[in-house]
């Protein structure tokens, strides 16, 4: 597989490390008041859909870049591809 | 002065060098480098008055020169003796910055192939998984190389700057010495 | 000999090779297969199952019968399709699969077996008893049926990998892939042809009169000139395109050497992954043949390549040759035999309105309904309407139409589509993106169709990139459209075989579908139809079509089954890309390896990692013996160890403080400068993740240390939680792991010796405590970096050098501590003092831990918020109440193993009962026996108690005590004094 870096084009897969979910990027508030609730889902439950999926790729042999990928799991297409700090700044913003 | 006697990553009393029909590889001894990265909200640096270089690039000024290795992170690479101390002049001139030292972590092997961009290209390809069309000069890349994670540099038409980890040095002058000796075989010096 | 006039062989030289130990001759430009017809050698193998006798049937790589031995020695090469094998001087080839000759075959009795050896046969009579199985039943089946032997031997040949990229790649180099190799070469687009002949042509080379204005030779050889001369385009011979991987990239194959007669020197072969933008499947089309009773005796071929052995080849297969086709091309083989001068015995044309073409008999609308001819052909029955007559030939060559070679289309799961007007299978629509198909590939089948298929293609493809490219002018080429009468297999009662090198028949096929296996991909796996190495080439669609018949559907509605890579067989020394034995992966030394093994130390793999385990003297007879005088060394003075494989981190910026916060479980913000602490991080889950120590060197500056497994792991885990949890700390992470040797200075003496190494620098216990750090200068003025922590609970220094000063360190610890007997020590004493003094270790985090059970639980702090804090306080976590624990036999001379489970005294010992597991252990020269540590049940409640070890696999079990996990020095004074 190819992984069109952001900013290195596109690369080897074998450069890259893949952790699942991007899910895991949304870490739960650990004060909120359903912390428990929140923490037992984003630690145990992820969605594994046949189709489109955000994921986590980790440039290890790379710039060390964790990339946010969107990926057709049923055709290894990839859609979009995201550096994982722009996303997770982004979502700051915007709480 | 320490009195020490230092090891070279590759050869034993002299730094390690072979050349072959096409190929000529060297093991540099004489090459300080230092990381440097960027703190938030503050200014950013000119190592030896370098603009620090974008993405998959990298910039020199007489023997010295400035990579990108990563997001906000550089390597600088200074051409003289390591106990010199870049890390700790750099920290000197660029107090907001993040340095660390990085001489020893790494081997530093040049490779000279005279024999034309066609030969160039070959080996590259026996290196690794980089288009040697994108790997121009004044390009450089971190890549695997034979399963070692590695900061390749183009240094001019015919010349390319590998920099690796300094625990696995052997096995990658191995991988590169095997592609030397394959090329041989592959295509005679006529 | 049988020569012909003519062909693409050099005459002029000749080639001595061997077949089964007998010497013969042929020229440069043959083929294995070539030069053996040449030679009239008709038997060649024997079948897989029933052993019948079998000769070459193909002229090219889908060869299901001519499989031989090549070389010889660790060079053997079994399951080389002859027909592919370019002759060299001094081939050595063998027949495989008989015993004890190839024309006599003990084993050729199964054929006589056949009612009995059906499809299904070992399914049904090999299932009971199950054991039986693996010890009697697979190994018999194995040694009967089977193809080639292996030589076990290390292969001596060297190999190479290697990655291309290109906007175009050109697979197969026949009409339609030179013409879009020199549509797209033409402007300056990278261009990469590959085609897995010696001699670029495809077809052309084994047809007459396929171009009209031009000579065929002259129009490929002008082509050759110009590739030569275009530096943007790669033409690739002797090169399999094997498979289509995700994102355009395609797994290819150069056999560099394999025609060469010495291999030393050059590689033998090279695998080559080749990233293209845009990809033409140019691959051409295999032959199909037609089944009928017996036919599968030597002699009996596909028509196109009796044409191709004639033609390219100057070699004829036979004296007198039958043609049986239900097509035009079965009447252009005897046309162009008969041009050669080859007695045509008749031409059966399945089509009752076929007409004669040229001066020959033919029986139109007749059949073959069986054969004759033990070793090799030598009559064919032939019914016409009522009539029955035998006509007397040595060959026959069978034509039923041609099956594009789909197959890299079909790689990512596309099916191919079967096209009525063509009577084919044609590439998938939803084939692999960025490759398209061309001439007989996409079931264009003329010269002319292919040759402007080819151009067009690459004229779409390279469009799609943006590059504009002109139509080349293409030479005027016969343009026949033959469409195959859609005749599969004339019925009978003998068998007729679908599948040569499986040995599978219509009537096995017959059977599998009353057996209902009904889907195709049942029957495939019922009968091992297309399950060879050839993987049905000649004979899928043949299954597929008889298979219809049955079920009274069309070819379409039946379905058909997909192609998997390698498109041929490909070999696993190539794959591996030439890497062997040390050079199989790569390895890391360790600054002070070179000291080491001068001292003759003995190493062990940790990862990647070489370390020393032990340093050997003169006179130990026995590991144990130096691994005890090692430990006994640093509890008694002064040892030394290089532990510059722990990861280093260095962390750096005005939030670091608050990030380690938060990747620590215990509090990091409070240490202060010049302080170390020790950190235990967990998983998100809760659960223990690795430990180390964690130094201050300054306000913004940290230095973080991992075990040697999970240097990389965390480092990872560190750049998570900094890019995508908290982007807006102020934090920049570094690995330092190789910049530093980092060397252990343990023992009560370790002091008096690091006194003799520093610059003026203060060791004393106020100037430098136990857990402090800094950053002084050794030796003269090598700058370093000095940690008081401990690992084996003595007092202990850890210096870290830069790492090219680490082997010099070495040596100069060993000088300077000399009178105090300083002992380098290895691996395996690390791992007794740890034991010793009760450190968790890899063996304690091994993913399954809580905090609790390692007595860590205080540890995790509940004034800040870090990664695994929350989940580990939830109940199950919380409520877990294993516990480590330090265990010692009653009887010291009884073992401790690693791994038994431990159960209290005199209770029953099952899966309810158990209480805990042995997790570490080894031989304590402090204790004077074997120690443990363990999890165990309330083990901080049981101190004292007796508990029983128990390790059901070597039948053992042994009383253990439970006593607290320091062996050593439990108030802790030795490491603060």
């Amino acid at each position: 597989m190819l992984i069109p870096h952001p900013l290195l084009g596109p690369r080897d897969a074998r450069e890259f490390t893949v952790m699942g979910d991007a899910g895991m990027i949304d870490r739960p508030d650990p004060a909120a008041p359903d912390a428990a609730d929140r923490f037992y889902e984003y630690v145990y439950l992820r969605d594994n859909p046949a189709g489109v999926h955000r994921e986590l790729w980790f440039h290890e042999y790379g710039d060390r870049s964790w990339l946010v990928v969107t990926r057709n799991t049923l055709t290894h297409e990839i859609v979009a591809v995201e550096l994982a700090s722009d996303v997770s700044a982004k979502r700051e913003k915007s709480r | 002065m320490a009195d020490l006697e230092a090891d070279f990553a590759i050869g034993d009393k002299s730094p390690a060098g072979i050349e072959t029909g096409l190929l000529r590889i060297t093991e540099r001894s004489d090459m300080s480098i230092a990381s440097l990265a960027l703190r938030k909200g503050t200014p950013v640096p000119q190592p030896f008055g370098l603009s620090l270089p974008g993405p998959g690039e990298w910039v020199s000024e007489d023997t010295n020169c400035v990579l990108w290795v990563g997001p906000g992170q550089w390597f600088v690479l200074a051409r003289r003796y390591a106990d010199e101390e870049l890390a700790s002049e750099l920290k000197a001139s660029f107090p907001s910055c993040s340095v660390t030292e990085q001489t020893d972590g790494w081997v530093v092997i040049d490779i000279e192939c005279p024999a034309g961009d066609e030969v160039f290209a070959e080996m590259l390809a026996r290196l690794a998984n980089i288009d040697p069309d994108k790997l121009i000069q004044g390009r450089c890349v971190r890549t695997l190389l034979h399963h070692l994670g590695c900061h390749l540099v183009r240094l001019g038409p015919r010349s390319l700057r590998i920099l690796g980890a300094r625990s696995s040095a052997g096995s990658l002058w191995h991988a590169i010495e095997t592609v030397a000796v394959n090329l041989d075989c592959r295509f005679p010096v006529r | 000999m049988t020569r012909l006039d003519g062909g693409l062989i050099d005459r002029s030289k000749t080639l001595d090779f061997s077949f089964d130990g007998k010497p013969f001759r042929g020229h440069p430009g043959d083929t294995l297969a070539s030069a053996l017809l040449a030679s009239d050698v008709r038997l060649v193998g024997r079948s897989f199952k029933y052993h019948r006798p079998r000769g070459v049937y193909s002229a090219g790589s889908e060869e299901p019968n001519a499989l031989v031995e090549l070389g010889a020695g660790a060079r053997k090469q079994p399951n080389s399709r002859a027909t592919t094998v370019e002759l060299f001087a001094g081939l050595e080839a063998a027949s495989q699969n008989r015993w004890p000759s190839l024309r006599f075959d003990a084993m050729a009795v199964n054929d006589l077996l056949a009612p009995f050896l059906t499809a299904g046969f070992y399914y049904k009579t090999f299932m009971w008893p199950a054991a039986f199985w693996e010890k009697l039943y697979e190994p018999a089946i194995r040694r009967a049926a089977g193809l080639g032997r292996l030589s076990m031997l290390p292969d001596p040949d060297r190999y190479e990998k290697g990655y291309l990229h290109c906007d175009l790649l050109v697979v197969g180099g026949g009409p339609s892939g030179l013409s879009a190799a020199l549509a797209a070469a033409r402007t300056g687009a990278k261009v990469i042809l590959a085609d897995e002949d010696f001699r670029l042509g495809g077809r052309l080379l084994a047809e007459t009169a396929c171009l009209r204005d031009v000579g065929t030779l002259d129009w490929i050889s002008n082509l050759e000139n110009e590739f030569e001369s275009l530096p943007n385009l790669r033409v690739m011979r002797r090169t399999t395109v094997f498979g289509v991987f995700d994102h355009g990239i395609y797994g290819a194959v150069e056999r560099v050497s394999d025609h060469m007669p010495a291999r030393e020197g050059p590689v033998r072969q090279a695998l080559w992954q080749i990233s293209a933008k845009q990809a033409i499947l140019a691959a051409g089309a295999t032959e199909r043949p037609i089944a009928f009773a017996d036919n599968d005796r030597p002699g009996i071929m596909l028509g196109g390549a009796v044409r191709a052995y004639a033609n390219r080849w100057a070699a004829c297969p036979g004296k007198r040759i039958a043609v049986f086709t239900n097509n035009d091309d079965g009447h252009r083989t005897a046309l162009d035999l008969i041009a050669k001068g080859v007695d045509i015995a008749a031409v059966v044309d399945v089509r009752p309105e076929a007409a004669a073409l040229g001066d020959y008999r033919l029986v139109a609308g007749g059949v073959v309904s069986g054969t004759r001819g033990r070793m090799g052909l030598s009559a064919i029955e032939v019914v016409s309407g009522s009539r029955k007559e035998r006509i007397e030939c040595d060959v026959l060559a069978v034509s039923g139409g041609w099956n594009p070679n789909v197959h890299l289309a079909s790689n990512h799961r596309g099916r191919p589509a079967w096209d009525e007007a063509v009577q084919a299978f044609l590439p998938p629509l939803d084939g692999p993106a960025g490759l398209t198909a061309a001439g007989a590939a996409s079931g264009r089948f003329s010269t002319s169709d292919a040759l402007l298929s080819g151009a067009r293609t690459a004229l779409g493809a390279l469009d799609s990139l943006g590059i504009r490219a002109a139509m080349p002018d293409l030479p005027d080429a016969e343009g026949r459209r033959s469409v195959p009468a859609p005749f599969f297999h004339v019925p009978g009662k003998r068998r007729a075989w679908v599948d040569f090198q499986n040995d599978v028949t219509v009537k096995d096929i017959k059977l599998a579908h009353s057996e209902n296996m009904r889907s195709v991909e049942h029957l495939k796996r019922y009968t091992t139809l297309g399950m060879a190495t050839d993987q049905g080439r000649t004979a899928n669609v043949t299954g597929l079509a008889i298979m219809a018949e049955l079920g009274g559907q069309s070819i379409p509605e039946t379905g058909t089954t997909i192609f998997r890579p390698p498109y041929t067989p490909v070999n696993l020394s190539v794959l591996g890309g030439g890497d062997t034995g040390e050079h199989f992966r790569p390895r890391r030394l360790t600054p002070t390896h070179r000291w080491a093994r001068e001292q003759g130390a003995v190493f062990i793999e940790a990862g990647q990692w070489m370390r020393a385990q032990y340093f050997p003297q003169p006179g130990e007879s026995h590991w144990r013996e130096t691994v005890d005088r090692e430990a006994r060394a640093v509890r008694r003075s002064v040892g030394i160890c290089d532990v510059t494989t722990l990861g280093k981190i260095d962390v750096q910026g005005s939030d670091a403080g608050e990030y380690l916060n938060r990747i620590y479980a215990n509090m990091i913000q409070t240490l202060k400068p010049g302080r170390v602490r020790y950190g235990l991080m967990l998983r998100e889950d809760g659960f223990a993740f690795d430990d180390g120590t964690c130094a201050r060197l300054s306000d913004d500056h940290f230095i973080v240390t991992t075990t040697t497994a999970n240097a990389g792991t965390v480092y990872r885990h560190m750049e998570f939680a900094r890019q995508c949890l908290w982007p807006e700390l102020d934090v920049q992470l570094i690995s330092t792991t190789d910049a530093w040797a980092q060397i252990t200075i343990a023992g009560p003496n370790s002091r008096e010796l690091l006194t003799r190494l520093v610059d003026g620098f203060d060791l004393s216990n106020e100037a430098f405590p136990f857990m402090a750090c800094s950053e002084l200068s050794v030796c003269g003025g090598l700058r370093a970096r000095l940690f008081r922590i401990s690992f084996s609970g003595e007092l202990a220094y850890e210096l870290a050098v830069p790492a090219r000063y680490g082997r010099a360190l070495m040596a100069r610890l060993m000088e300077a501590g000399q009178d105090l007997g300083v002992t380098p020590y290895g691996t395996e004493a690390l791992g007794v003092l740890r034991i010793e003094k009760g450190h968790a270790a890899g063996a304690e985090f091994n993913g399954q831990t809580s905090p609790a059970m390692l007595g860590m639980d205080k540890l995790v702090s509940v004034k800040k918020d870090s990664i695994g804090a929350l989940m580990s306080r939830r109940a199950g976590l919380a409520d877990e109440r294993r516990r480590l624990v330090g265990l010692q036999p009653v009887d010291p001379a009884a073992s401790v193993i690693p791994g038994a489970h431990l159960f209290g005294a005199g209770r029953e010992q099952t899966l309810a009962t158990d209480e805990g597991w042995i997790t570490s252990a080894c031989y304590s020269p402090h204790v004077g026996s074997m120690i443990g540590l363990g999890f165990l049940e309330n083990g901080d409640a049981r101190l004292g108690e007796a508990v029983v070890a128990a390790n059901p696999l070597e039948g053992q079990t042994v009383s253990l005590k439970v006593v607290p996990i320091h062996f050593v020095d439990p108030e802790g004074g030795r490491l603060r004094g």
